[in-house]
């Protein structure tokens, strides 16, 4: 078995983040300023991608759904999607709507440390067993990740309103060759 | 102090450092004795698991264990009294893939390096059996139809290996859970599990009938010592036991085994249900069985019971084709990250012994593009393997055995 397997998704992600940004700073220095919030994004979309899976192969186990093999982290479907989608997303995030990524990602980390907290307890009270706490910490993690990124996303839209944000259509990713 | 970069740094690098070093266990000296005298022994079992990679002419592993199971069969010179048990893992990465598929003949190769091994002129004079288990791989990690498929296969296999003079059989049979019961002699009953098949079962009916049969073993086996076999061990310290190695530590799945989630470790729900439930047919048969031996980590580990419901002794011999670490982890008073197998010699005076050989992790396989070079290695392997521990498990006075009891 390979050790690194579980690695995949997340270099996947990494490289989408990193190759999205990479293209962006080509623009420079037009879009300098898009360049750091859209790697943050990028970043932080893809431990959210991260997150978001584990827990729902977590959750899957918990329904008797197991993982018989590493390898099936590695396969493309659904499940592994997030750590390929998320950093995308941040990183667009990141450069049309930094206040909004903020937010997000104010709202992810409080809900991912209080979903946690609420899962390893309710883990403890549902299972007798130590893994039955992992298990609990790692869903109420994602789950809290998950809410706390939309409502984050919320309020930080309201609260910004029409921001200084740069529309998406002023991203140009260069797919061709430059003359 | 306040802890700075550095500091956490320095600790990184040593825990890595660590981690990366750790082989090999210091544990207590143990009561190694010579190797039984064949005029006093009555039976022989080798237990070798995992064996998935091997490739004869290139495994020495596989071609230590062909020389000594020629060896005992013609020191004994009896009819099946040298065995072979295959714990699983038979074919490396996916089971025996169907005829037409690309991968068939590599499979196919893999099960015959492992067939070859009775297949000595002493073997087949005196019908040295080689019983093969089914593990996770040979189920092609898979659960259902696709999992019986390759089941299946490797059952049709070993039959037209039969029907070619070879003895050999799958144990349990394609799509049977088990238990087989084979009683080796008088006083030992040697039960066979497919431990894959509970692990990916859902109909809870059919696991309450699998635990029923086995708890019917244990009652019906009287006085005599019941010795299970299957694929997935009582209790390891290997990875998919205790240890969390280093580089697991470091990625997702050290979450994933931590939360239970990968259903090939000790502490998923689903495999940890099967030991309990292990342990409730134990209960009600109201006597620990003397041994349950299985596979799955690719090292040698001899665990001490600890609990009235527990196996006297819990075996793991997975390195017939890799070796991965052990920890230390109580009940353990044996453990190697070594190639090898064990063997269970049944002595005429009803007493039960251990042996553990081992090789070296230098000469796992021989894969040199030259016959030069690979006699060389398999050379150098065969040097390598010495016996690392012995026991003896059952002694001759320390069982009651009925007088009148016919063997099966």
């Amino acid at each position: 078995m390979n050790r690194w397997v579980l690695w995949s998704p997340l270099r996947q992600s990494l490289v989408s983040a990193f190759a999205l940004v990479a293209a962006m700073s080509l623009e420079a220095p037009r879009l300098e300023a898009q360049a750091l919030p859209a790697l943050a994004g990028g970043l932080g979309g893809a431990l959210a991608g991260g997150v978001t899976t584990l827990g729902i192969f977590v959750t899957r186990s918990r329904a008797g759904q197991f993982i018989f093999d590493l390898g099936d982290v590695r396969e493309l479907r659904l499940e592994t999607l997030p750590p390929l989608v998320f950093p995308v997303a941040g990183a667009v995030l990141g450069a049309t709507a930094p206040d909004r990524l903020r937010g997000v990602s104010i709202g992810a980390g409080l809900g991912l440390l209080a979903g946690g907290a609420v899962g390893v307890a309710l883990g403890a009270v549902i299972s007798e067993t130590p893994e039955g706490r992992w298990a609990g910490g790692i869903i109420g993690s994602a789950a809290g990740l998950l809410v706390g990124a939309v409502v984050g996303g919320l309020t930080a839209d309201s609260r910004a309103g029409n921001g200084p944000s740069l529309p998406l259509s002023s991203i140009r990713i260069p797919v061709g060759g430059v003359r | 102090m306040n802890p700075t970069p550095r500091h956490l740094l320095s600790l990184l690098v040593l825990l890595l450092l660590a981690g990366c070093g750790a082989r090999a266990l210091n544990l207590p000296p143990f009561d190694f004795t010579d190797p039984t005298p064949p005029p006093t022994v009555d039976a022989v079992v080798f237990l070798i698991g995992d064996a998935g990679n091997a490739i004869d002419g290139r495994s020495p592993v596989l071609a230590e264990l062909t020389a000594d199971v020629e060896r005992w069969s013609r020191d004994l010179a009896r009819d099946s009294a040298v065995s072979v048990v295959y714990l699983g893992d038979i074919i490396y990465p996916e089971g025996l893939r169907d005829i037409g598929d690309p991968g068939h003949a590599a499979d196919s190769a893999r099960l015959w390096s492992q067939i070859r091994v009775v297949a000595g002129p002493a073997a087949r004079e005196f019908n040295t059996w080689a019983w093969f288990l089914p593990g996770n791989h040979d189920w092609g990690q898979m659960q259902g139809d696709g999992g019986i498929g390759r089941i299946a296969n490797l059952d049709s296999a070993l039959v037209e290996a039969r029907d070619q003079g070879f003895n050999t059989t799958l144990v349990p049979a394609a799509a049977g859970s088990g238990p087989v019961v084979w009683d080796l002699r008088r006083n030992v009953r040697l039960v066979a599990l497919d431990t894959h098949w509970f692990l990916q079962e859902r109909a809870e009916r059919a696991k309450d009938e699998f635990f029923a049969r086995i708890t019917e073993a244990l009652v019906e086996a009287g006085d005599r010592e019941v010795i299970f076999m299957a694929h997935h061990p009582y209790r390891s310290a290997g990875p998919h036991g205790a240890l969390i190695t280093t580089t697991r530590a470091l990625g997702l799945a050290y979450l994933l085994q931590k939360s239970g989630t990968l259903i090939q470790d000790l502490n998923s729900p689903i495999y940890r249900n099967f030991l309990t439930r292990l342990d409730g047919a134990i209960a009600a048969s109201g006597r620990p069985p003397l041994i349950f031996a299985g596979g799955h980590d690719h090292s040698l580990q001899v665990f001490a019971g600890e609990g009235p419901t527990e196996p006297r002794y819990s075996l793991v011999s997975g390195g017939g084709s890799d070796a991965s670490d052990v920890g230390q982890v109580p009940g353990l008073v044996f453990g190697a990250s070594r190639p090898g197998y064990m063997m269970l010699v049944f002595r005429t005076d009803d007493s039960v012994a251990l042996y553990v050989k081992a090789g070296s992790v230098d000469w796992l396989s021989c894969d040199q593009p030259d016959d030069l070079g690979r006699e060389a290695c398999m050379n150098e392997g065969a040097k390598a393997f010495e016996m690392v521990y012995s026991t003896t498990l059952l002694t001759a006075g320390g069982i009651e055995i009925p007088e009148a009891e016919p063997s099966r």
